[in-house]
């Protein structure tokens, strides 16, 4: 089990589309982190759980990019070819599609660590600080919820067709952009809400609204992870 | 014979391809993202909104799309295996070259495709505003050279490797550099997104044409040179990239050419002939906020205070065309000190001296070549010992852009239908006293299309033939500023003194059909009722006059009051909801001809009191006359509240000891916004609560005695100081304290 998902991992992350959007994404972290983010956000400082919510609400869409990405390798043609000899082995399909999560999702992880890492050594090198509390609880609100919701469509999309996941890859990117009030990445709440709070410097946290949409993001994922194993189980079964 | 053959076969097979076609209707979707997504110049203006963006997109987002075609192409006979047949039958070199070409030719396909796709798209969008030569130009500069350039970097890169993945890496590390936050103000680096901060609708865009026009020429040269490099090292008989490169260094014209591209591109970089060279200062560093004023009334100071400059006479021939000056500048001095001196002239960058005499004689002058800011470089010339001397400057040049202005590119402009020329690109200029009756005069040529509006007296034509007009110009300061376009002469009716305002003719249709006349007229009403009329007449009228769009914000500068064409566009002047940011910004700068040209605001002790403030408060107050309590409250002092609360609540100011961590470029924003917040807004609060302690009827008796009388501490200018003492006042009662703060409903505490 652990050497089908070191090499599924291996087949994602030893990639050139991989490098390169290690690289784009190293690059935007760094300019918006010297950017936008050194001078604080919403009065708070630029290492306040706020602004760190706020800097990686800008990243999130390139790393959601990746994560379709990595999702949109299951859809391949490839992958559909060799798909009748990996049904042969014996190994559970079930097991096998949930090792392939598993893999995505640590890639996913894997390449989150990429701005994480740069705003670690932006705050060691200007402000002599280390990662704190408020932080670990604005990269929790901001990436896990985003992620599975968007694991949760791209799995689902990628079974009524991968040209879908490449439209999501398009929408995720242009999400901000749109005038919806569709808060996916957080980036209102996070770059708004500190004001209304009337406090100079106020503590990282997330009213009981924010928090029911976040879990109601993740619980919309999982369900859509359900939903696109059930359909892949049904095709299967025809 | 054989490589045009070659060529031919070449491009019939890419034209019949369906992945060419599909790059082409890639890269002809691309400029609709410059609708929407990518929006790198100012959608202030239709122009810029309509014409500059999408190009700039098509431009950007073609180049990817041919950087990816290019690559797939290059990589065609390696992936089909039939690398060595290939060779067998032809050299590489030529099929290399061949390729390239004939992408090349289906850029330029692509882009015709795209010209005729999308001109009548900005025609249809830009109405009887369209022209024809500015949307050719627009296109020629800004997208054709950038896919040229995506195709030779990709088939260099892809020469030089040999992977499409590490070439198509490469490429879009280059494209991210170019537009990146290190190349955002240097317009010669920025090779995939050319520098365009707004398009004028009024006047044209030669600034940005010229600058686009010499980036492109730089970048195809490296482009070129780099591919013809990658040409050395196209692999050969199976050998990797070292032994190729050597079997291709016998032909020895592929290295010269290389050398010779790569050593033009390189006289370029030096010779860049567009900004200056100055080292940038701090100071001069930051956004560039609207409102600005360019008046400093006080006397330059001068190191000779023996030497009087009695009056001055130049002669100038401007071509407009190709932006170039040729001046002929005569200055009468009068030398008390009878002794031969070295005394400094400060000519503006770019301008050359041809030849230097005093009372007829060659005069010796050293030039260090440095240029300071503030667009100066001064060289030193040496007087005779004669004490009345006459001296006769001819110099000649392109003006060049300051190096602080270089993100923003305000400065002196001079194109073939408009002209904007300031002091000293009109003439160099002597650091010395002005004697009592100064005279500054001279004559101008310019293209006879072009109306001058000179800074003192009003300009007239002296002479003119059929494609010039000699302009005569005087003004009683050492100060010039010509302003030239296609303008519209307008007297304004119902002012208190000669006032005209001149519009761009492009305009002319809507201005009179809107009330145009009124706005400024009563402007002018209430502030000459409140605090007095100005020194005025027919022969040194008012000049209020529109601009390009390219400076932004406006400014008011002796008999000058100027704004951006942005300021007079007609949702603008018509929607009282765009408050304080947008129309009021024409009475802004009319009131600075009260308070910055005619009476002069400094305080030595506290910077904050400038002409900035009062002229805020002025228009506060003539905008609570003219709408309601309501919308000031919404416009004006809801704004004050917000920003001094900005500034209050901003992290690095509250933690003076964490701004220490900053690194320089960052303390110089924060120094930006201090600057902005404390002259726009805390001090108009400040005037506010003056005039709430005094009374309203007593605040404007207080001001008109001001401007009447000038300050008693430091005259002429009028101090801080002064204005306490007028209002009878201390500085403590005008300390924004809690109780004022939330009378007005802004908060203290956050």
């Amino acid at each position: 089990m652990f050497k089908i998902y070191y090499y599924e991992l291996r087949r994602l992350l030893v990639n050139k589309f991989f490098l390169c959007l290690l690289l784009i994404t190293g690059f935007y972290s760094y300019q918006t982190m010297s950017g936008e983010i050194i001078l604080g956000i919403a009065d708070t400082a630029p290492f306040s759980g706020w602004s760190y919510g706020v800097y990686l609400a800008k990243v999130l869409p390139l790393l959601l990019v990746s994560l379709l990405f990595f999702i949109s390798f299951l859809y391949s043609r490839k992958e559909l070819q060799v798909k009748v000899l990996t049904q042969a082995a014996p190994f559970s399909v079930s097991a096998y599609r949930l090792i392939k999560t598993f893999a995505i999702t640590s890639a996913f992880v894997l390449i989150s660590l990429v701005p994480i890492a740069i705003s670690n050594w932006f705050y060691a090198a200007y402000f002599h600080l280390g990662p704190s509390l408020e932080q670990a609880a604005a990269c929790l609100y901001t990436l896990v919820p985003a992620a599975v919701f968007i694991l949760g469509l791209g799995l689902l999309l990628g079974r009524l067709h991968p040209l879908l996941i490449y439209a999501c890859m398009a929408a995720a990117l242009v999400l901000d952009a749109l005038p919806i009030s569709f808060d996916l990445y957080g980036l209102r709440f996070l770059s708004t809400y500190p004001l209304t709070l009337k406090l100079l410097d106020p503590l990282f946290q997330i009213p009981l609204d924010q928090l029911i949409q976040r879990l109601l993001l993740i619980g919309a994922g999982l369900l859509m992870i359900l939903a696109a194993s059930r359909l892949k189980n049904s095709a299967a079964a025809q | 014979m054989v490589f045009l053959h070659i060529l031919f076969v070449e491009l019939k097979r890419l034209l019949i391809s369906k992945g060419t076609w599909l790059v082409m209707a890639c890269t002809l979707c691309m400029p609709l993202l410059g609708y929407s997504f990518y929006t790198p110049a100012s959608t202030a203006t239709s122009f810029s909104a309509q014409m500059a963006n999408p190009i700039l997109a098509g431009g950007l987002g073609g180049a990817f799309c041919f950087s990816v075609f290019t690559l797939l192409e290059y990589d065609r006979v390696n992936k089909y295996q039939c690398e060595a047949l290939m060779d067998s039958i032809i050299s590489p070199l030529i099929i290399s070259f061949a390729k390239c070409l004939s992408i090349l030719l289906t850029a330029f396909l692509t882009w015709l495709a795209a010209l005729c796709l999308y001109m009548p798209i900005m025609k249809a969008a830009l109405g009887t505003a369209f022209i024809l030569s500015e949307t050719l130009l627009a296109f020629s500069l800004m997208m054709l050279p950038t896919l040229w350039m995506g195709v030779l970097a990709s088939a260099a890169f892809y020469q030089l490797f040999r992977r499409i993945d590490l070439s198509f890496i490469s490429f879009t590390a280059l494209a991210l550099f170019s537009m990146s936050k290190w190349c955002s103000d240097l317009y010669l680096i920025r090779w995939i997104n050319p520098l365009v901060t707004v398009f004028s609708n009024d006047f044209n865009n030669t600034l940005f044409y010229r600058l686009a026009a010499y980036s492109r020429l730089l970048w195809l040269l490296i482009f070129s040179a780099f591919y013809v490099f990658s040409l050395i090292c196209i692999r050969n008989h199976g050998l990797g990239i070292i032994g190729s490169f050597r079997i291709h260094l016998r032909k020895v014209y592929l290295p010269l050419l290389a050398c010779l591209l790569a050593m033009g591109s390189v006289w370029l970089v030096v010779s860049e002939p567009y900004i200056d060279k100055a080292a940038l200062v701090q100071e001069d560093e930051g956004p560039i906020s609207s409102g600005m004023v360019y008046s400093v009334p006080a006397d330059d100071e001068t190191d000779y205070p023996n030497i009087d400059l009695l009056n001055q006479y130049v002669w100038l021939t401007v071509n407009a065309q190709k932006g170039y000056v040729d001046g002929n500048a005569r200055y009468q001095l009068n030398n008390k000190t009878h002794e031969s001196q070295w005394v400094t002239m400060i000519l503006l960058p770019g301008y050359t001296i041809n030849t230097i005499t005093a009372n007829s004689k060659a005069i010796e002058y050293a030039d260090p070549g440095l240029d300071q800011e503030n667009s100066q470089h001064p060289i030193r010339i040496q007087l005779p010992a004669d004490e009345w001397i006459e001296l006769e400057v001819n110099y000649t040049g392109y003006p060049k852009v300051a190096n602080a202005a270089r993100s923003t590119l305000i400065g002196n402009e001079i194109s073939a239908d408009y002209l904007f020329m300031n002091s000293l690109s009109i003439l160099p200029k002597l650091s010395l006293n002005e004697a009592e009756n100064f005279i500054n005069e001279g004559e101008v040529v310019l293209p006879a299309n072009l109306e001058l509006i000179s800074l003192g007296n009003e300009a007239a034509v002296v002479s003119e033939n059929a494609s010039t007009k000699t302009w005569r110009f005087a003004n009683t300061s050492s100060k010039l500023r010509f302003i030239a376009g296609d303008y519209v002469k307008l007297a304004v009716k119902d002012s208190p003194f000669p006032v005209y305002f001149y519009y761009s003719r492009r305009h002319q249709q809507e201005f009179e059909a809107m009330d145009i006349d009124k706005v400024l007229s009563d402007t002018l009403n209430y502030c000459a009722k409140q605090f007095g009329l100005l020194p005025y007449s027919e022969d040194y009228p008012l000049n209020i006059i529109m601009i390009s769009a390219h400076f932004m914000g406006g400014g008011a500068n002796g008999n000058f009051s100027f704004m951006g064409e942005t300021y007079f566009s007609k949702e603008n002047l018509s929607n009282p909801s765009k408050g304080a940011s947008a129309a009021e910004v024409i009475a802004h700068e009319i009131i600075h001809q009260w308070w910055g040209v005619h009476s002069y605001l400094m305080d030595m002790e506290n910077t904050d009191w400038s002409s900035e403030g009062l002229t805020v408060y002025t228009t506060y107050r003539m905008m609570k006359e003219k709408y309601n309590e309501a919308y000031v409250k919404q416009f004006y002092i809801d704004q004050w509240l917000n920003s001094l609360a900005a500034l209050r609540n901003n992290y690095f100011l509250r933690n003076p000891d964490m701004q220490s961590m900053l690194p320089d470029k960052y303390l110089l924003n924060l120094q930006q916004l201090v600057f902005d917040a404390t002259i726009y807004n805390k001090m108009p609060l400040q005037i506010l609560k003056a005039e709430q302690l005094i009374g309203e009827a007593k605040m404007d008796e207080v001001l008109a005695d001001l401007f009447e009388n000038g300050g008693t501490e430091m005259p002429p200018y009028v101090t801080w100081q002064d204005f306490l003492d007028a209002c009878n006042l201390s500085e403590e009662e005008l300390t924004l304290d809690q109780a004022f703060i939330e009378s007005l409903g802004g908060e203290f505490n956050v």
